[in-house]
């Protein structure tokens, strides 16, 4: 445990250091602020543009860092050598993956702090007052999809060089997105097969299943059980993706 | 094999057939060899000899395609590796943390049980101050000079007080005071019998700190001290006096006047005189009437006697990349 607790704060206090840190969380913020003016200025409902633009800012900014910071956490290690020395010691593999993986999680939960403040600062700006439980709910399950685009792009490095690494986990997270409005638009012709095959892979991979942004500032939000229900999900994506990482990490000659 | 082993290799073999567009490349082709506890064992052969991925297999970052590795006469394990410490070629430090960082990281990982777990940082410390990096504790890495890494990574492969310690090339980018502390700190811990495996081309290096030598050529042993046979054919280990303040002619006369022993060789360079001796009583002998006689001693040391030319017989030649 002290040792995975050390990984996990090694990894932590590096992603803290890293340049790429302080612009997500300005440009984050930067952004998040924007939406608050785009949805007062918007002719539409303003809390509508406000959770649609913000979830979109909140969901792309901290994605696309996740995805960033998995890749690095491992290439920058296979890179420099400290795998090679670190893995050298008492300590397991998965053990010391699993470690990069909560040191992630570390730097991810800093990077959402600095984002909801921002949040709080466009309610109290705007004279709403403080985010609600719902509020929070919204933006934790959106950050759990940052957390397994980060588990994704750990994957990915583990197995493979840093730059095939990145572009997979891209195009794994494009396909997140894409694949329930694909499964949405199929044309009412197309082949059972297809659309089958389309549904098993939207319910398998869907980002949208932990964005909530539309039940913001709204009376109405999902059931406990449908909550729990994307959570599960969610995490057992997480559980599926570390193991399947442990699994091959496990199995590889480290010649860096 | 009734030697006292702290690490064995039996049989080990290797071959990389990653590329499926490329012939796969045998590295170790039945390694076998074994480290004595307490001793300095010097692991040499070409570029591409195996040495890096004997060093690699021994720490399972490379599995093998067949054979083991036994640590203290029983299979090597995870937890065995905490009694292990590993110094790399090159500096592999994490550049965005402190020094102070590393070698707490390192000590929470490694879990020494001889050291609690409050006594951590005090260890940190006391080690930043022996490799002389205690003004730079707070400097991160990638701020560090090539030598002051190279420390760094010793301190790192020795905080946790191995039992055996892997150096590979460790004077590779260290100017001359850096190799002077170097050679002083692996002379310490040659004190402490600690068990060392020293991978290096540095012959003057190997012949003052090894005892036993291993040479690899293409992933096999060809050579090794402990194999009788070798033994017999190597050069004989020698003991040298190297003085200064005295001329050749100074020391031939007080050799016939005093009755001492024929040194074996003698090398005479600018300022100073190197004589050999194959006995430790004859180098002695020496020793006393030299400083009786008010010369100075530079250097007093037991060396193997590995030259270049006897390496070069077994390194043979090297394997393309």
């Amino acid at each position: 445990m002290i040792a995975l607790a050390s990984i996990a704060l090694e990894t932590f206090l590096r992603l803290r250091r890293d340049k790429i840190f302080l612009p997500a969380a300005l440009i984050g913020g930067g952004l998040l602020g924007l939406s608050g003016l785009a949805s007062y200025w918007g002719v539409e409902e303003f809390f509508k543009i406000l959770f649609d633009l913000g979830t979109s800012v909140y969901l792309f900014t901290g994605t696309t860092v996740a995805i960033f910071w998995g890749h690095k956490i491992i290439a920058d290690s296979k890179q420099e050598g400290s795998l090679e020395v670190q893995l050298a010691s008492p300590v397991s593999r998965s053990v010391w993956l699993l470690g990069k993986f909560l040191g992630l999680l570390g730097g991810l939960s800093a990077l959402a702090v600095v984002f909801l403040i921002a949040w709080q600062g466009i309610y109290l700006g705007y004279g709403i007052g403080w985010l609600t439980a719902k509020d929070v709910i919204i933006f934790l399950l959106l950050s759990l999809s940052w957390v397994i685009m980060g588990a994704v792009s750990i994957f990915f490095a583990s197995i493979s060089q840093g730059a095939v690494a990145l572009f997979c986990s891209i195009w794994v997270f494009v396909l997140g997105l894409l694949s329930a409005p694909i499964m949405q638009t199929l044309a009412p012709d197309t082949p059972p097969a297809t659309r089958k095959a389309v549904e098993i892979l939207a319910g398998l991979w869907n980002l949208h299943s932990f964005n909530l942004g539309s039940y913001g500032g709204g009376a109405h939000f999902v059931s406990h059980f449908e909550l729990l229900s994307r959570a599960a999900y969610g995490f057992l994506l997480l559980g599926f993706l570390l193991s399947l990482a442990c699994f091959f990490f496990q199995r590889k000659d480290i010649v860096a | 094999m009734s030697q006292n082993f702290i690490l064995e290799i039996k049989n080990l073999k290797k071959t990389y057939d990653y590329d499926l567009f490329k012939k796969p490349q045998t590295i170790l082709s039945g390694l076998s060899c074994g480290f004595l506890e307490g001793q300095c064992t010097a692991l040499m052969g070409h570029n591409g000899a195996g040495k890096t991925t004997t060093i690699r297999t021994i720490f399972g970052l490379i599995k093998p395609d067949a054979g083991e590795v036994l640590f203290k006469g029983r299979p090597l394990s995870r937890k065995d590796k905490a009694h292990i410490g590993y110094m790399p070629e090159t500096n592999k430090l994490p550049i965005n943390l402190t020094c102070e960082e590393i070698l707490l990281h390192q000590l929470r990982v490694f879990r020494p049980q001889a050291l609690k777990s409050r006594h951590y940082r005090d260890a940190v410390s006391e080690k930043l101050k022996e490799i002389g990096l205690w003004d730079h504790r707070q400097k991160r890495v990638g701020k560090l000079s090539k030598g002051m890494g190279r420390r760094l990574s010793w301190a790192q492969a020795t905080i946790h007080r191995p039992d055996l310690i892997i150096l590979d090339e460790p004077m590779s980018g260290l100017d001359p005071l850096g190799q002077k502390l170097m050679v002083s700190l692996i002379s310490k811990l040659r004190e402490e019998n600690v068990s060392i495996i020293l991978c290096s081309h540095e012959l003057y290096f190997i012949q003052d700190l090894c005892d036993q030598a291993h040479i690899l050529n293409h992933g096999k042993l060809v050579f090794s001290t402990l194999e009788e046979k070798d033994a017999e054919s190597a050069p004989k280990p020698r003991h040298r006096l190297v003085l200064s303040g005295c001329d050749l002619s100074s020391l031939e006369t007080l050799r016939d006047s005093s009755r001492l022993p024929e040194w074996t060789s003698v090398q005479v360079r600018a300022l100073r005189i190197e004589l050999n001796f194959q006995q430790y009583a004859d180098a002695m002998k020496w020793l006393q009437a030299s400083l009786l006689k008010g010369f100075l001693v530079v250097d007093f040391k037991k060396s193997s006697q590995f030259d270049e030319d006897f390496l070069i017989q077994y390194f043979g030649e090297e394997r393309s990349a």
